[in-house]
C-alpha cells in the first residue's frame, strides 16, 4: 500500500483547473466552473480511488494571476542572497506579500510546496506569454516535479505545438494534452503515464488508476448498452391486440406512442444518471438533448429522416409513422437457436406464446404494435446519446455539435442491423415487454435477460469507443 | 478491515441479495433509501468492486427481508421439485402397470414394454447430451426443468409478499435459471424427475414381478429371428454386468411366438433383464447425471460472480463525490489601488499594447490626423517597466490608451499593469479591447456568443473599475479588422476628430432604393445569381466603407471556382450572419432564411468583387442553396416546429429575395458596431412575421420605407442609451 499521493492543480486564472479536476473526479459537482477569472478562490481537494483505497489526493487551486509581479518579488526577496529558490518561495508565501498582494498565488503555491506533484493547467488556445513563462519559471522553484497539462487541445486554434516548444524551453518535457471538454480515455490514461514518469515510487498506484479508469469505462459502455437494449426489447416486444374494427383508431396509436415515448423517456435519464451527468447541469445541457429530453418526437418524420432511416409511403405522410399493424405470421419467425430448441421439446412454450395470439387473431383482434422504422431511430438516437456521452468531459460548458445530417448516421445504420435482428425475437413475446398490458415476465423469463445481454452485446460491438 | 473482510468471505448468497437489491432498485423501490443505521466512514468504499456492491447491499435496510424472499424462493423451488418427483414417480408406477398388463398369465410382449418404459425418456437422454456437447447455452429450453421453474415460481407467488419480495423471488429466478448455473440446476432437477420416475416404476415392476406370474415373449412381422438375438444380446450386456439375470440364447429363441410357456427359469432371466434394462438404462444413468449436475450446479453457484457491468450497480461502484472544503481559508485579496483620474496632460496621446500580437491594422493603429506616443506592445516585465518609465518620463499624455486583447481573461497581473500605468501617465486611461475575432471562435452559437463577448467585456470593466478606469472608457474595437465606423470610434475615444469630421454618410437610402427598384422588375422569382448580382451591387454601395468587412467573410481564395470549397465558405457566411440575428428573429424560419441568404449571397458577392468574374457563370450555386438550408436549418431545428412550414410559392421566394436583400443592406449599414447592438437594432427594425409582410413589385418600395423609419428610431434609441 505506498502512500496517498498528493497532487495540486495550478496554472494560469481561466485554464480549466477545476474543469480538469471534474473531469478527473468524473463529478460535474465538483468546485465551480464559469468563463470568469479567479472563480476558485481556495484550495478544495478531493480523493480518486483505485483499487479500493484512496490513491490520488487532487488540490485545486486558485489561479497564478499576477505571476510577473510575483517573479519580480522573489527575486527581489532573494538579492544576492546565495539561498535555494524553493526557500525564497517558501519565505514569500509565509510572509507578508503572501498575505496580501499575493494571497491567491500564496495559497497555489502553497499547496504546490506541500504535494508530489504538480499539475500545470494551461489553455491550449492562448498564446505563449511572458506571464505563463514566468508561472512557469516560479513552479520550476518549487522543487516539485511539474507534469503540464494542455486543455482545450481539441479547439481549432488550440497551439499545441507552440506550446510544446515552450515547455521544452522550461525543461518540461513529460507534457500531457488532456481536454477537459472532449474526453479522451488515451489522454487521460497518458496523463497518468506522465505522471509516473516522474513519480517512480507511485508508478504503481497510477498504473492501478489508468487501469482501472479503462475497466471502468468498459463497464460504463457496457451497462450503457443494457440500459438500451433494456428498453429496446420493451418497446420491440410490446403489443396490443385490439379488435380489427379499431385498428385504425387514433387514441389507441396515440396511447401506444406515449407508452413508448415515456419508456424512452426512462431510458436517457438512466443513462444521463448513469455517466453521472444530472438533468439541468450544464453539462448535460449541452448534450444532444434539450432539457433531458430529445427535441423532435420519436414518432416524427424529422426524427426518421435526421437518422436517415428510410420507410415507405406511410411515414412519409406521416400518419402512421412508425406504428404497424403487425402480420402474425412476421412475429413467428423464430429463428435458428429457438427452431433448434423447439425441436427439443420447447415446442410447447412456443405453442403457447403463439397459440394465444393465434386464437385473438381467428376472434377477429389485430395487433398493434412498434415498426421497425421507430426501432431503427431509439437504436440510432440511443447510441449517439451514449457516444456523446462517453466523450463528454464533465467539465464541458459549450455545445457539441453532432451531425445529424444522414450521411453522418450511415455507419451506425449498418451498426444497429445485428441489434435489430435479434429484436426480432422479442416481438414474438409481448409479456416480455414491461410496459404491455397484462402481467409482464419482464423480469422472470432469463430468456429475456439473454436476449437484452446479447443486444447489449452487439450494440457495444458496433463501433463505440 | 482487511481482517474482517477475510473472515467473512462473499458467499453465493451475498451475490444473491446484491442481486436482489439491484432489481428492486430496477422495480423502482428504494431497498437503500435513508438508513437509520450510522455508517463506518469508508464502508462503501474500498475493497474491490464486488466487495463494494455486496457490502452496499448488505447495509441495505431491507436486507433481511431480500435474504427471506430468496431463502422462500429457495424453498419453493425445493418443494416444486419434491412435488413434480412425487407426480413423476408415481406416473412412472403408472406406466410400469400398464407395460407389465394385468398379468395372470398373460404373456408380456417384452420390446413393447421396454420401449414404453425406456423409449421417450432414452431419446430425450440422448437429446440432452447432443445439447450439451454441442449447444450448452441451450440446456435450458429443458422442458421438465422449465416446469419445476414455473411450479416454484407459482409456490413462491402463493405466499403473497410486497415488492421485496418479488424482487428477492426475481432475483433466485433468474440467477438460478440462468448461465452455467441455470444449465445445471435446471438439467438437475430434470435428470432428478426421471430418475424418481424410474425408481417408481422399478417398484412398481419389482411389486408385480413379485406378486404375479407373468410370460415374456416376443413378436415380429418383418425382421429376422437373428436381429432380435442379436439385439437382446446387446441389451442385456449391462443389466449382466451389474449382477441381474439375464436370458441365454436359447432361451431367446425360445420366447419368440410365446413358445416359453411354463419355464419360471426363462421368465426370471427375462424379468431379470427389464428389471436390470430399468435399472442400468433409466435409473443409474438419471441418477448418476442428476448427482453430476448438482455437483456442477454447486461449482457453478461457488463460481458465480456479480455482473458489475449491470447499469443497476453502477451507483454502487461510482466513487464518492468527495469534495472537501477550503485546506486552508486566507485572508480575502487586497484590493487594487484606488481610482484616481485627473483631468489629462497636454502631451499626445500614448498607447501601448498588453500581451497582444501586432494587430493587422499596423501599429500603433493608425488614426487621422492623430500621432501618438507609441509605447509598444509590452508582454514581459523589462518590458513592461520600460513603457512604464518611458510614460512617467515625459509630459503627461492627454489620453493613455491601453489595448489589450478580448480573448485574454482579465487578471490581477494585467490590472497592475494597468494601475502603474495609470499612476504614470498622472492621467485618464483607456483600455481598447482587440482580439475579439479570437473569442468568438472558441464559442459557437448565437445567444452564447454575445452572452460570452459581453461577460468578457464586463469582466474587463470590473478590472477596470478597480484601476480606476470608468466603463466608458472600455471599449471593444478589433484593431484587425479596423472598419471605417471602429476608426471612428478610436478617434473619438482619444478625442480627435472623425474622419471628414461628420458620422460616416448613410448609404442606406441608396441601397433600399436599389433592392425597390430591382423588385419592381421581378415579374418572376429571381434566381440565386440574380439575387447575388444585386448583392453584389448593394456591396458596392458600401465599398470603401466595406473593405473590412469583406475581409471579415470567410471565404477562401479561389473558392467562387471551386464547388467543393465554397460549400464550407458559404456554410460559414450564412451561419455568421445568422448569428448577428436578435434571439426573436431566429425563431422566424422567414428571418433565418433571409440571414442566412444574405450571408452566403454576401459572401459571393464580396469576392466578386475583390476578384470580378462572370456571376451567373460560377460553379457554386449547388451548394449555394444546401449552405443556406443548412444554416437555417439548424437553428430551425432548435426552434418552435409548428410555424416550420413556410409556404413556397413564387410571392413568397420574391419577397424573401426581397428581405434577404435588405436585411444585407442593413449589415453593411451597421458594420462596426458592437454585435449585440446590431442585434438589438435589427430586432427593432425588422418586423416580425404577421406584422407588415414584404409585398412584391412596387409595394417592395413601402416595406423597405418602413424598415428604414423604424431603423432611425433604433439607431437614436441606440446611441442615446
Amino acid at each position: 500500500v505506498s502512500a496517498l499521493l498528493r497532487v495540486a492543480v495550478v496554472g494560469h486564472t481561466n485554464t480549466g483547473k477545476t474543469s480538469l479536476m471534474r473531469t478527473l473526479l468524473r463529478d460535474v459537482a465538483f468546485g465551480e466552473v464559469s468563463d470568469h477569472p479567479a472563480v476558485t478562490r481556495e484550495v478544495e481537494s478531493a480523493v480518486i480511488e483505485a483499487g479500493g483505497a484512496p490513491a490520488l489526493e487532487l488540490f485545486d487551486t486558485p489561479g497564478l494571476e499576477d505571476s510577473i509581479g510575483l517573479l519580480e518579488a522573489l527575486d527581489a526577496r532573494r538579492g544576492a542572497r546565495r539561498i535555494d529558490g524553493v526557500d525564497v518561495v517558501r519565505e514569500l508565501v509565509e510572509g507578508d506579500e503572501g498575505r496580501g498582494r499575493f494571497a491567491q498565488e500564496a495559497k497555489a503555491l502553497r499547496q504546490v510546496l506541500a504535494s508530489d506533484v504538480a499539475l500545470y493547467v494551461t489553455d491550449a488556445r492562448d498564446r505563449v506569454l511572458a506571464k505563463h513563462r514566468d508561472e512557469l519559471e516560479i513552479l520550476g522553484r518549487c522543487a516539485v516535479p511539474v507534469v503540464p497539462v494542455l486543455n482545450f487541445t481539441a479547439a481549432k486554434e488550440a497551439n499545441v505545438a507552440a506550446w510544446r516548444e515552450h515547455l521544452a524551453r522550461a525543461n518540461m518535457h513529460a507534457v500531457a494534452e488532456f481536454d477537459t471538454v472532449v474526453y479522451d480515455e488515451a489522454g487521460e490514461r497518458r496523463l497518468y503515464e506522465k505522471m509516473a514518469s516522474l513519480l517512480d515510487r507511485h508508478r504503481a498506484t497510477l498504473t492501478a488508476l489508468a487501469e482501472e479508469r479503462s475497466a471502468e469505462r468498459r463497464r460504463l459502455l457496457r451497462a450503457s448498452m443494457v440500459v438500451v437494449a433494456e428498453m429496446l426489447v420493451d418497446v420491440a416486444a410490446l403489443c396490443r391486440i385490439v379488435p380489427a374494427a379499431r385498428a385504425g383508431d387514433a387514441a389507441l396509436t396515440d396511447e401506444l406512442r406515449q407508452r413508448v415515448r415515456v419508456r424512452e423517456q426512462a431510458a436517457v435519464d438512466r443513462l444521463l444518471a448513469l455517466h453521472r451527468f444530472r438533468p439541468g447541469d450544464v453539462a448535460a445541457a449541452a448534450l444532444p438533448l434539450e432539457d433531458g429530453a430529445w427535441g423532435h418526437d420519436l414518432f416524427s418524420p424529422e426524427a426518421m429522416k435526421r437518422f436517415g432511416v428510410r420507410t415507405g409511403s406511410a411515414a412519409a405522410t406521416g400518419a402512421m409513422v412508425g406504428l404497424t399493424a403487425d402480420v402474425m405470421l412476421g412475429g413467428m419467425s423464430l429463428g435458428a437457436a429457438a427452431a433448434a430448441g423447439a425441436l427439443i421439446g420447447g415446442l410447447v412454450g412456443a405453442a403457447s406464446t403463439h397459440g394465444r395470439r393465434l386464437v385473438e387473431r381467428l376472434r377477429g383482434s389485430t395487433e398493434l404494435r412498434v415498426g421497425e422504422p421507430t426501432l431503427q431511430v431509439l437504436i440510432l438516437r440511443q447510441l449517439q446519446l451514449v457516444q456523446a456521452l462517453l466523450h463528454r468531459g464533465h467539465a464541458a460548458m459549450t455545445v457539441v455539435r453532432l451531425e445529424g445530417k444522414p450521411g453522418a448516421a450511415a455507419p451506425l445504420s449498418t451498426a444497429a442491423r445485428p441489434a435489430l435482428k435479434l429484436l426480432a425475437r422479442a416481438r414474438a413475446h409481448p409479456a416480455w415487454s414491461s410496459i404491455g398490458d397484462g402481467r409482464s415476465a419482464a423480469g422472470t423469463d432469463p430468456r429475456r435477460a439473454e436476449l437484452v445481454d446479447g443486444i447489449a452485446a452487439a450494440l457495444a460491438r458496433s463501433g463505440m469507443r | 478491515l482487511v481482517i474482517t473482510e477475510q473472515a467473512d468471505p462473499i458467499r453465493f448468497d451475498d451475490r444473491l441479495l446484491a442481486e436482489a437489491v439491484r432489481i428492486a432498485e430496477a422495480n423502482g423501490e428504494h431497498p437503500l433509501a435513508p438508513s437509520a443505521a450510522p455508517r463506518a466512514p469508508g464502508a462503501l468504499t474500498g475493497g474491490d468492486l464486488e466487495a463494494r456492491v455486496v457490502r452496499r447491499a448488505r447495509l441495505a435496510p431491507v436486507a433481511p427481508l431480500l435474504r427471506d424472499a430468496i431463502a422462500r424462493a429457495r424453498r419453493a423451488s425445493a418443494w416444486a421439485v419434491a412435488l413434480l418427483m412425487l407426480v413423476a414417480a408415481a406416473s412412472g408406477g403408472g406406466a410400469a402397470q400398464a407395460a407389465l398388463g394385468a398379468g395372470r398369465g398373460d404373456a408380456v410382449n417384452f420390446y413393447a414394454a421396454i420401449v414404453s418404459l425406456l423409449g421417450l425418456q432414452t431419446l430425450l437422454l440422448l437429446a440432452w447430451i447432443l445439447l450439451v456437447a454441442v449447444r450448452p447455452h441451450m440446456v435450458h429450453v429443458s422442458p421438465l426443468g422449465g416446469a419445476a421453474m414455473a411450479a416454484a415460481r407459482w409456490l413462491s407467488q402463493r405466499g403473497g409478499g410486497g415488492p421485496m419480495h418479488l424482487a428477492g423471488a426475481q432475483a433466485y429466478g433468474t440467477v438460478l435459471a440462468r448461465g452455467a448455473i441455470g444449465r445445471w440446476t435446471l438439467s438437475g432437477a430434470s435428470h432428478a424427475i426421471w430418475a424418481a420416475a424410474n425408481a417408481g416404476a422399478l417398484a412398481m415392476m419389482l411389486v408385480l414381478l413379485s406378486t404375479r406370474e407373468y410370460a415374456f415373449t416376443w413378436e415380429t412381422t418383418i425382421l429376422s429371428s437373428d436381429v432380435y438375438a442379436r439385439v437382446t444380446e446387446a441389451l442385456a450386456a449391462a443389466p449382466r454386468a451389474a449382477g441381474f439375470l439375464v436370458p441365454a440364447a436359447d432361451e431367446i429363441e425360445r420366447a419368440q411366438h410365446g413358445r416359453l410357456e411354463r419355464d419360471p427359469a426363462a421368465a426370471q432371466a427375462w424379468s431379470g433383464l427389464l428389471v436390470g434394462s430399468l435399472v442400468a438404462y433409466g435409473l443409474a444413468p438419471r441418477g448418476l447425471l442428476a448427482a453430476a449436475s448438482m455437483l456442477l450446479a454447486q461449482r457453478a453457484r461457488r463460481r458465480f460472480r456479480l455482473d458489475l457491468d449491470q447499469p443497476g450497480f453502477a451507483p454502487a461502484l461510482a466513487p464518492p463525490p468527495s469534495s472537501r472544503p477550503s485546506v486552508r481559508p486566507d485572508a480575502e485579496e487586497s484590493a487594487l489601488g484606488a481610482a484616481r483620474a485627473g483631468p489629462g496632460g497636454a502631451g499626445p496621446p500614448a498607447i501601448v499594447g498588453l500581451e497582444i500580437e501586432a494587430p493587422a491594422c499596423g501599429w500603433p493603429p493608425p488614426v487621422a490626423g492623430l500621432a501618438w506616443r507609441d509605447l509598444g506592445v509590452v508582454d514581459g516585465a523589462a518590458e513592461r517597466h520600460r513603457a512604464i518609465d518611458a510614460l512617467a518620463a515625459h509630459a503627461a499624455p492627454s489620453l493613455t490608451v491601453v489595448v489589450a486583447s478580448l480573448a485574454a481573461t482579465p487578471d490581477r497581473g494585467l490590472g497592475g499593469f494597468i494601475e502603474s500605468a495609470g499612476r504614470a501617465a498622472r492621467g485618464p486611461l483607456a483600455i481598447v479591447l482587440t482580439g475579439g475575432q479570437r473569442l468568438r471562435d472558441r464559442v459557437r452559437g448565437g445567444d452564447a456568443l454575445h452572452e460570452a463577448v459581453a461577460r468578457r467585456v464586463d469582466d474587463w470593466r470590473a478590472l477596470a473599475a478597480r484601476c480606476g478606469v470608468p466603463a466608458e472608457r472600455v471599449v471593444e474595437i478589433d484593431l484587425d479588422h479596423l472598419t471605417r465606423a471602429t476608426t471612428d470610434r478610436l478617434a473619438a475615444l482619444v478625442g480627435a476628430a472623425p474622419h471628414g469630421g461628420a458620422a460616416p454618410a448613410r448609404r442606406i437610402e441608396e441601397a433600399f432604393s436599389i433592392i425597390a427598384d430591382a423588385a419592381g422588375r421581378w415579374t418572376t422569382p429571381p434566381d440565386a445569381p440574380a439575387q447575388a448580382l444585386l448583392h453584389r451591387r448593394i456591396a458596392e454601395i458600401y465599398r470603401g466603407a466595406a473593405a473590412s468587412w469583406i475581409e471579415r467573410l470567410p471565404a477562401p481564395e479561389g473558392f467562387l471556382r471551386d464547388g467543393a470549397a465554397a460549400r464550407d465558405a458559404l456554410a460559414r457566411a450564412a451561419r455568421s450572419a445568422v448569428g448577428l440575428l436578435p434571439a426573436h428573429l431566429r425563431l422566424r424560419p422567414r428571418w433565418l432564411a433571409a440571414g442566412a441568404a444574405a450571408g452566403a449571397l454576401g459572401c459571393i458577392a464580396a469576392a466578386s468583387l475583390v476578384a470580378p468574374v462572370a456571376i451567373g457563370a460560377l460553379p457554386i450555386w449547388s451548394a449555394l442553396g444546401a449552405a443556406i438550408a443548412g444554416a437555417a436549418g439548424a437553428a430551425t431545428r432548435a426552434g418552435s416546429g409548428d410555424d416550420a412550414a413556410v409556404p413556397e410559392g413564387g410571392e413568397e421566394r420574391t419577397a424573401g429575395a426581397v428581405r434577404a436583400a435588405a436585411l444585407f443592406a442593413l449589415l453593411l449599414e451597421l458594420q462596426g458596431r458592437p454585435e449585440a447592438s446590431i442585434a438589438r437594432i435589427l430586432g427593432a427594425a425588422l418586423p416580425e412575421d404577421g406584422d407588415g409582410e414584404v409585398a412584391p413589385g412596387a409595394d417592395a418600395r413601402a416595406w423597405l420605407d418602413g424598415v428604414r423609419h423604424r431603423l432611425d428610431v433604433a439607431i437614436a434609441e441606440e446611441g442615446s442609451s
